[in-house]
């Protein structure tokens, strides 16, 4: 079944794979990695595996970046658009996640984007995919350069009726730009490594 | 890399195996080692007496350690005996492990790029190191570095036409950096300034610099024998920088080179005519590391042509595909299946060229281990 062809686009901005949407039996094996509800698992990769906004440093910033609680706001009201009445789903949906990458965008076509892939569950060597686009959720189709970086997890989400699927979820960084305050910081601290190390 | 497999298929190259890999060289014989898996580089020279130099490094993504010490292991060469460690540039396929080479050979000279000592550079790695999860990030890695240098030795900064080795003995042996000029230096700060700058920085894996003019290209003389490393180093259109500015260059070391290490992965960009025509000899032995990353794998046909037309003979550490991905969870393989058209080991196993002389003179030994192969079958036979 084609993802574009039953999935509706809010679906597709929540990373919802219909597609591969066969209900599983709850008895399916998950491995050890950690269940998480959809928006732990947003913070999950901002804070795990990513800078959180929230310990940038703020003020000064030269670009329009979001405020470190509406970079926080901002999730959540994405996270509310996978259905209605996000407060139950915070407490009731979940995310098993059974893999989860790092992933840097190499090149892309008009189709699919072609990445390299670094195991972030366990020792896996890297891996090289080739992605179709419509696996991506509308808002991240335009993030897909070269150089992109993004993480890609594959799970279950149990839903609020019992049921479990399998899901996919993308996320491509969406960091705001170096501020004023930290590129100093870096300034300072690369003075303070050079005469640290002698040179001169 | 499968091209390049089906192209040497279609013209008679062959494969070659793991016999023999572990024999040391003997105190009076050379040994030029190229290790390359297909997305990463690393050259391993024997000086005689007990010498070794190692210039970049990629790791093995079986033992997920620096291939050039797991070599070394296997020969049984102790990291004490490593006197250099040559970083050529900074872009992740040079410099995955080369922190932990440095660790390991901690008794080594440090050589890195004139360029790498400016403070764009130093700005770049503490304001992207802090913030960076990318593994593969060159310039965590180079983070990792500066941690280490902290105990170590001071670097010393190669710039073009500057000695910056040559240990006592009774036979000549030095090592001279033919790169970066000074314009090329000029350049590379420019862009590093840029990269600084950009507003992505957060957001992208840090690019590679191009073009690769800021690369440290080696000159290696050992007894009558002479190697040429070419880094990354590219060829412009500007006479102070890349290839021209060490074409032009009167102050570098006069002869040419018995081995040729291509630059870039024998890319046409960094092809220069002049370099085949004045500093190589025209039986030179040509080795290459292959980049099989992306779209755009190198060398192309069209590059293994021209090399072919101009070296002696012509060797790749790789020509082997990387394989397909095994063992996954069930329900992770079912998104991979429907999310991809195409899902596969990044690379191969580590490949290698080795190359052996006797100081004092005669026939070169080639050996190639692991899916290293000849490029040009016909000029070897």
């Amino acid at each position: 079944m084609s993802p574009t062809s039953t999935v509706s686009e809010t679906e597709l901005a929540a990373g919802q794979r219909s597609g591969t949407g066969t209900p599983q039996s709850p008895d399916v094996p998950a491995k050890a990695d950690p269940t998480l509800s959809l928006r732990q698992l947003g913070a999950y990769a901002e804070d795990a595996h990513l800078p959180t906004t929230m310990s940038r440093a703020g003020g000064g910033r030269r670009g329009s970046a979001p405020s470190p609680t509406s970079a926080v706001a901002n999730r959540t009201e994405r996270e509310s658009t996978i259905e209605p009445g996000s407060g139950q789903l915070e407490a009731s949906s979940r995310f098993v996640v059974l893999q989860k990458w790092e992933g840097t965008v190499l090149d892309s076509s008009t189709t699919s984007f072609t990445a390299r892939l670094i195991d972030l569950t366990g020792e896996r060597p890297d891996h090289e995919a080739t992605i179709r686009r419509q696996e991506l959720s509308p808002r991240d189709r335009d993030r897909v350069v070269e150089n992109a970086l993004f993480y890609w997890y594959i799970g279950y989400r149990d839903s609020l009726s019992g049921e479990r699927e399998r899901a996919s979820k993308f996320y491509f960084r969406r960091l705001p730009p170096v501020s004023d305050l930290e590129l100093e910081r870096a300034r300072q601290a690369a003075g303070k490594l050079r005469r640290s190390l002698g040179w001169h | 890399l499968s091209e390049l497999a089906k192209l040497l298929g279609s013209c008679g190259g062959r494969l070659a195996g793991t016999d023999g890999r572990e024999r040391r060289p003997s105190a009076d014989e050379l040994e030029f080692s190229l290790l390359g898996p297909g997305y990463g580089e690393s050259a391993v020279i024997h000086f005689g007496h007990g010498d070794w130099a190692i210039v970049d490094s990629c790791i093995d993504r079986v033992t997920r350690r620096a291939a050039a010490l797991d070599y070394l292991d296997l020969i049984g060469v102790d990291p004490s005996d490593i006197r250099l460690v040559v970083t050529t540039h900074w872009h992740d396929d040079h410099i995955r492990g080369i922190s932990q080479v440095l660790r390991e050979a901690s008794k080594a000279r440090f050589v890195i790029s004139q360029a790498l000592k400016s403070d764009e550079f130093l700005t770049l790695i503490r304001l992207v190191e802090p913030s960076t999860m990318v593994k593969s990030s060159g310039v965590r890695e180079f983070a990792a570095v500066m941690d280490v240098l902290g105990s170590h030795t001071a670097p010393t900064f190669a710039i073009a036409d500057r000695r910056i080795w040559r240990p006592a003995g009774p036979v000549a042996r030095s090592m001279w950096a033919l790169s970066p000029s000074d314009g090329s230096v000029q350049r590379a700060l420019e862009a590093l300034r840029t990269l600084v700058e950009d507003p992505e920085l957060p957001n992208r894996r840090v690019p590679s610099v191009r073009p690769n003019d800021a690369s440290v290209a080696l000159w290696c003389q050992i007894g009558d024998a002479t190697l040429l490393l070419g880094a990354d180093l590219e060829d412009t259109s500007d006479p102070k920088t890349g290839w021209r500015a060490v074409v032009a260059s009167e102050e570098k070391p006069a002869g040419r080179a018995d081995v040729f290490k291509l630059p870039h992965h024998g890319a046409l960009s960094a092809h220069n005519d002049d370099v085949w025509r004045t500093m190589v000899d025209g039986v030179v032995f040509a080795v290459l590391t292959p980049f099989s990353r992306g779209a755009t794998p190198l060398p192309t046909a069209s590059d293994v042509e021209r090399i072919c037309s101009l070296a002696g003979r012509a060797m790749s550490t790789q020509v082997k595909s990387s394989g397909s991905s095994t063992g996954w969870d069930p329900s992770v393989q079912a998104v991979i299946d429907e999310a991809t058209s195409s899902f596969a080991l990044a690379e191969p196993p580590v490949g290698h060229v080795r190359l052996r002389r006797a100081i004092s003179g005669g026939e070169w030994s080639i050996e190639l281990f692991g899916g290293a192969a000849e490029l040009c079958i016909a000029e070897a036979a």
